[in-house]
C-alpha cells in the first residue's frame, strides 16, 4: 500500500528507465507472452481502424462509381469548399465547441459530485438502485429520447404546453420555434443520457482509494468537504485527466442523435442545433456525394488528433504523470 | 512499480472492461455499414433453376435480380417459382426479387452504388437522385439496348416518355407507361361536406378554400381542415414549379407558361401569392400548427381520421387510392386546381434502369420488355397468383383471404400500368380515364432536361443546409412571411444561389439551342 503519492510518482521513474536500457530483443524475448496476448488487439485494430484510412483519398476525388475509387478522377480540395462557403461554417464550427465544451464541463462536474454522494450512500441497495435508474438513461436510443422530448414539448399535446404551463396560469410556448430555450435544453438531455454512464466510471475510481486516506483524515479532524477536496477529487485525477482528453479529443465531432433527433428538423433552430455533423448529413441528404462527407470526416479527425495531442501536451507540462503517452 | 501507477492502470482496466461492456451493450450501431455487403454474396450463391424444359433459344441461364423499393412480401419465394416458370420458358432466366423498405431505401441504394453490389435492375426516378446516379456512373446507357430487345418498349410507350427521361439526350432509365400529364388539387372528405351541406363546385383557386374550411373548422374542430407537412400550396406539383432536374436545387421555370428564364422560386410573384395564402390560413387555424415539424406522413393522417383535406398530386382515381389506403372508401373526392402539364418529373418519375454491374444486361433489358408487353407476367409481380392472391373476373379482380400475403402495390414502378388489372375498389374505367388525362397537357418548356449539378456543386451542399432550415417553416406558414422571405433570400444569396441558377440557365440554353 502506497503511503506517500509524490514519492511513488518519482520512484516510478527508476524501473522504467531500467527498462529502456534492455535491448529489443531482449525484452521480446522476455515478454513474449504479453506480445501474443496483444496480437488480435492489433490484428481488430488494423482492420477496423488502419485499412480504412485508405478510404481518406475519396476526399480528393471526383467519385465516380463506374470508374472505382482509384480510377476517378482527382479534384483537389473541392471537396472541401462547400463546409467554408457560407457564413454557416462559422455557426456549425461555434455550436459544435461551445456545445461539446459544456458537455464535457458538464460531464465532469455532475457525474463527480454524483459519484461522490452515491459513495456516501450507506445503504448499499440505494446505492446501487440510484446508479442503475442513472444509468438507464444512457441505453436508449436518441431516436426514443426525441419523442420523449417531443413527449414534453409538442405545441398541442406536450406535458409543458396541455399542463404544466396552463396550471401556472403562464402562455403557451411554441418550443420548437424559439430558439433562445435550446442552449439549455440540449445540455439538460445530453447530461440526463450520459450521467450515468460518466458516473459509474468515476466511483469505480474512488472506490479504488485506500479507506487509510480518510481514516487519518477523520482522525485529523477534517470535514467531508475538505476529505472530498484534499483527498477523493485529487486522487481520482489521472482518470478525469484521462476522460477529459478523451473527450477533447471528440470535439469537432458531435453527437448526431442528439442534434438531428431531438430538435426534430425544426429549420427555425438551425442557428442553435446546426453542427458539423448535421450539417454534413444534410448535405449528403441532397447531394448524394460521398466525397463531401469524407472530407468533412477527414477535417474532423485531424482536427481532433491535433486538439488531442496539444491537450495530452499541456496535460505533460503540468504533471507528466497524468498525461496519455 | 509503485502504487500509484498501479492503481492508475487498476482504474483504466476498471474503465476499459465497463466501456467494453457497455459498448457490447448498446448494439452494434457502427458495424451496420458492412451489413449490407454480406447480403449480395448469399444471394449471388444461389444455384441457377435449371429444371425446367430448356428452351429453343441458345441463351445461357441467368438469374436477373430486380431491386425496388417496397415492403418485403410474405409470399414471395411462390411468386419467384412462378415467375421463373415462366421467364425460363421465355428467356431463359430466372428472377430474384429484392424489395427494399422504404424507410431504408435511400441508404440501402446508396451503398448498394457505393459497393459495387452486384445487381441487375434497380428502380429509379427523377425524384430519388437519377441524375445523380447517371453523373456518378451507376446506370448503363441503353439506347443500344432499347434498340436491340425493347421493340415492346417502344411500340407501346408514349415518345414523350422516353425523349422526356433522358439525360445529356441519352436514357439510362425506361419510365414506366403510366400518368404522362400532372395537375395538382385537393384531395377531401365527400361525406363531411355533405353532412354540412358545403358546396364544392366552385372551388377552384387556393382562395376559394377559405370560405369551405372556415365552416369546416366551426362545425367540425375535430377536423384539421387542411393538413401539410411541407410545400403546401408552393408544392412543385401544385404551383407548377419545374425545377429541371433536383428539386432540392434552387432554380425553376413554371411549367404552365413559356418562359425559359430560370429563378429562384423566391422571385416568382406565385410563391410570394400563395405563401401569403398559407400563412393567413395557419394563422386562422386551418392548418396544422405541428406543420414545420410533424413526422407524420399525410397518409398516416388520413389513417387517424382526423385530417379534412391534403393537397396532391391529381390523377384519376387518387382520392379512391387514398380512401382504400386509409379506410375511408367511398368518403373522399378530389378537386383539380391547376393546369395539367407534362414534365421531367412525370415522364422520369418511375423508371427501371440497369446497373453498371450488371453481368448480362442484355437479359436485363428481355425482362424489362416483358414487363411492358407480357400481360401475364406484369400481373404476376403485381398482383400474385391467380386464385390463392386474387381472383378474377375479366379484368377487374378481388381480394382473397391471402391476399395479405403478397400484395406490393408497386405496380407503378413495373413496366406497362395499363396491363394491369384493377381492383374491385377501384373504377373499372381505370385506364380508359388514365388515356383521356393523358391528352393534352401543356408541355414544360423543361420537358426533357435535366441538370447536371457537377459544376456548383460546393454552393449546391451549402445552398442545402440553408433550404432545410427556412423552407419548411416558411411554405407551411408557420413563420412570418414578409420578414422571414427577405432573411431567407440573403441567406440564399449569400451561399451562392446566383452562381447555381446561372449555371442551370446556361445548360438550359444549350439544351433549348440544341432542340
Amino acid at each position: 500500500m502506497a503511503k506517500q503519492a509524490p514519492e511513488a510518482a518519482a520512484a516510478a521513474y527508476i524501473p522504467r528507465s531500467s527498462v529502456k536500457k534492455m535491448s529489443h530483443l531482449r525484452i521480446f524475448r522476455k515478454y513474449w507472452m504479453f506480445y501474443v496476448m496483444m496480437l488480435p488487439a492489433i490484428v481488430l485494430l488494423v482492420l477496423n481502424n488502419y485499412i480504412p484510412m485508405f478510404g481518406i483519398i475519396i476526399a480528393f476525388k471526383n467519385i465516380n462509381y463506374a470508374d472505382g475509387i482509384l480510377g476517378s478522377p482527382w479534384s483537389g480540395l473541392r471537396n472541401f469548399e462547400y463546409l467554408f462557403k457560407t457564413s454557416d461554417a462559422w455557426i456549425i464550427t461555434r455550436n459544435t465547441l461551445l456545445y461539446n465544451s459544456g458537455f464535457i464541463v458538464l460531464n465532469l462536474v455532475f457525474p463527480i459530485a454524483f459519484a461522490i454522494m452515491l459513495n456516501e450512500i450507506r445503504s448499499r441497495f440505494l446505492a446501487k438502485l440510484h446508479q442503475t435508474i442513472m444509468f438507464l438513461p444512457y441505453f436508449l436510443s436518441m431516436v426514443v429520447i426525441s419523442y420523449l422530448v417531443f413527449g414534453f414539448m409538442s405545441d398541442e399535446h406536450g406535458y409543458l404546453n396541455s399542463s404544466l404551463l396552463p396550471s401556472l396560469g403562464l402562455e403557451k410556448v411554441q418550443w420548437y420555434f424559439t430558439q433562445e430555450v435550446w442552449p439549455y435544453i440540449l445540455p439538460i438531455v445530453n447530461t440526463w443520457k450520459s450521467m450515468g454512464y460518466f458516473t459509474v466510471i468515476y466511483m469505480a475510481a474512488i472506490i479504488g482509494i485506500d479507506d487509510e486516506y480518510y481514516e487519518a483524515a477523520t482522525i485529523d479532524g477534517a470535514s467531508k468537504w475538505k476529505q472530498m477536496t484534499s483527498i477523493t477529487v485529487p486522487l481520482i485525477m489521472p482518470v478525469i485527466t484521462i476522460m477529459t482528453l478523451l473527450q477533447i479529443g471528440k470535439i469537432f465531432n458531435a453527437d448526431f442523435g442528439l442534434f438531428f433527433q431531438v430538435p426534430r428538423e425544426s429549420g427555425v433552430l438551425f442557428p442553435v442545433t446546426n453542427v458539423i455533423d448535421t450539417y454534413v448529413y444534410r448535405t449528403f441528404l441532397t447531394v448524394g456525394d460521398i466525397g463531401l462527407s469524407s472530407a468533412a470526416g477527414l477535417l474532423q479527425s485531424v482536427v481532433g488528433f491535433t486538439l488531442v495531442f496539444l491537450s495530452n501536451w499541456v496535460v505533460r507540462r503540468i504533471n507528466k504523470e497524468n498525461a496519455l503517452f | 512499480m509503485k502504487q500509484v501507477k498501479q492503481k492508475t492502470s487498476m482504474l483504466l482496466l476498471m474503465m476499459m472492461t465497463i466501456v467494453l461492456i457497455v459498448s457490447g451493450c448498446s448494439g452494434n450501431n457502427g458495424k451496420n455499414n458492412t451489413e449490407p455487403t454480406k447480403a449480395p454474396a448469399a444471394a449471388t450463391d444461389k444455384p441457377v433453376t435449371t429444371e425446367e424444359d430448356p428452351p429453343a433459344s441458345d441463351l445461357k441461364p441467368y438469374q436477373i435480380s430486380l431491386v425496388y423499393p417496397g415492403t418485403p412480401q410474405a409470399d414471395e419465394k411462390k411468386i419467384e417459382e412462378a415467375l421463373n416458370k415462366l421467364l425460363t420458358e421465355k428467356i431463359n432466366a430466372t428472377i430474384d426479387l429484392r424489395p427494399i423498405d422504404w424507410g431504408a431505401w435511400d441508404d440501402k441504394i446508396n451503398l448498394m452504388v457505393a459497393s459495387q453490389e452486384e445487381v441487375d435492375i434497380v428502380f429509379t426516378a427523377q425524384w430519388n437522385g437519377h441524375a445523380k446516379y447517371v453523373a456518378k456512373g451507376a446506370f448503363l446507357e441503353l439506347g443500344d439496348l432499347l434498340e436491340q430487345y425493347g421493340k415492346g418498349i417502344t411500340d407501346s410507350l408514349d415518345p414523350a416518355f422516353i425523349e422526356g427521361s433522358k439525360i445529356n439526350n441519352k436514357n439510362y432509365g425506361i419510365p414506366t407507361n403510366k400518368e404522362l400529364a400532372a395537375a395538382g388539387g385537393i384531395v377531401y372528405r365527400k361525406d363531411v361536406t355533405d353532412e354540412l351541406g358545403i358546396d364544392m363546385t366552385n372551388v377552384k383557386t387556393p382562395q376559394d378554400l377559405d370560405a369551405v374550411y372556415a365552416v369546416v373548422k366551426e362545425k367540425r374542430p375535430d377536423l384539421t381542415p387542411l393538413y401539410t407537412t411541407a410545400g403546401a400550396f408552393n408544392s412543385h406539383f401544385f404551383a407548377n414549379y419545374d425545377f429541371l432536374g433536383d428539386s432540392t436545387i434552387p432554380g425553376a421555370i413554371l411549367k404552365d407558361k413559356d418562359d425559359t428564364k430560370v429563378v429562384p422560386m423566391e422571385q416568382i410573384d406565385r410563391y410570394k401569392e400563395l405563401l401569403n395564402i398559407t400563412r393567413d390560413y395557419f394563422k386562422k387555424g386551418y392548418i396544422n400548427a405541428d406543420a414545420a415539424t410533424t413526422q407524420v406522413a399525410s397518409a398516416d393522417a388520413w389513417k387517424a381520421g382526423t385530417v379534412f383535406s391534403t393537397l396532391e398530386p391529381i390523377k384519376p382515381g387518387k382520392d379512391a387510392e387514398i380512401a382504400s389506403a386509409s379506410g375511408l372508401t367511398g368518403k373522399l373526392a378530389q378537386i383539380m386546381m391547376n393546369e395539367k402539364t407534362v414534365a421531367t418529373s412525370e415522364t422520369a418519375g418511375s423508371m427501371l434502369g440497369i446497373s453498371f454491374t450488371s453481368k448480362d444486361p442484355a437479359r436485363a433489358m428481355m425482362l424489362i420488355n416483358l414487363l411492358h408487353t407480357d400481360k401475364e407476367i406484369n400481373n404476376l409481380l403485381n398482383f400474385g397468383i391467380e386464385g390463392d392472391h386474387y381472383t378474377r373476373n375479366g379484368e377487374i379482380i378481388t381480394a382473397t383471404g391471402n391476399t395479405a400475403n403478397y400484395n406490393p402495390g408497386s405496380s407503378w414502378m413495373f413496366g406497362n400500368q395499363f396491363l394491369n388489372y384493377v381492383w374491385d375498389t377501384e373504377d373499372p374505367d381505370k385506364w380508359a380515364k388514365f388515356k383521356e388525362f393523358n391528352q393534352n397537357g401543356k408541355v414544360s418548356p423543361g420537358l426533357g432536361f435535366v441538370f447536371d449539378s457537377e459544376p456548383v456543386k460546393a454552393e449546391v451542399g451549402a445552398l442545402a443546409n440553408v433550404i432545410r432550415q427556412y423552407q419548411r417553416a416558411l411554405e407551411t406558414g408557420s413563420v412570418d412571411v414578409d420578414k422571414t422571405l427577405a432573411e431567407y433570400e440573403k441567406k440564399l444569396k449569400d451561399a451562392g444561389v446566383d452562381k447555381v441558377v446561372a449555371e442551370k440557365q446556361k445548360q438550359f440554353d444549350a439544351f433549348l439551342a440544341s432542340k
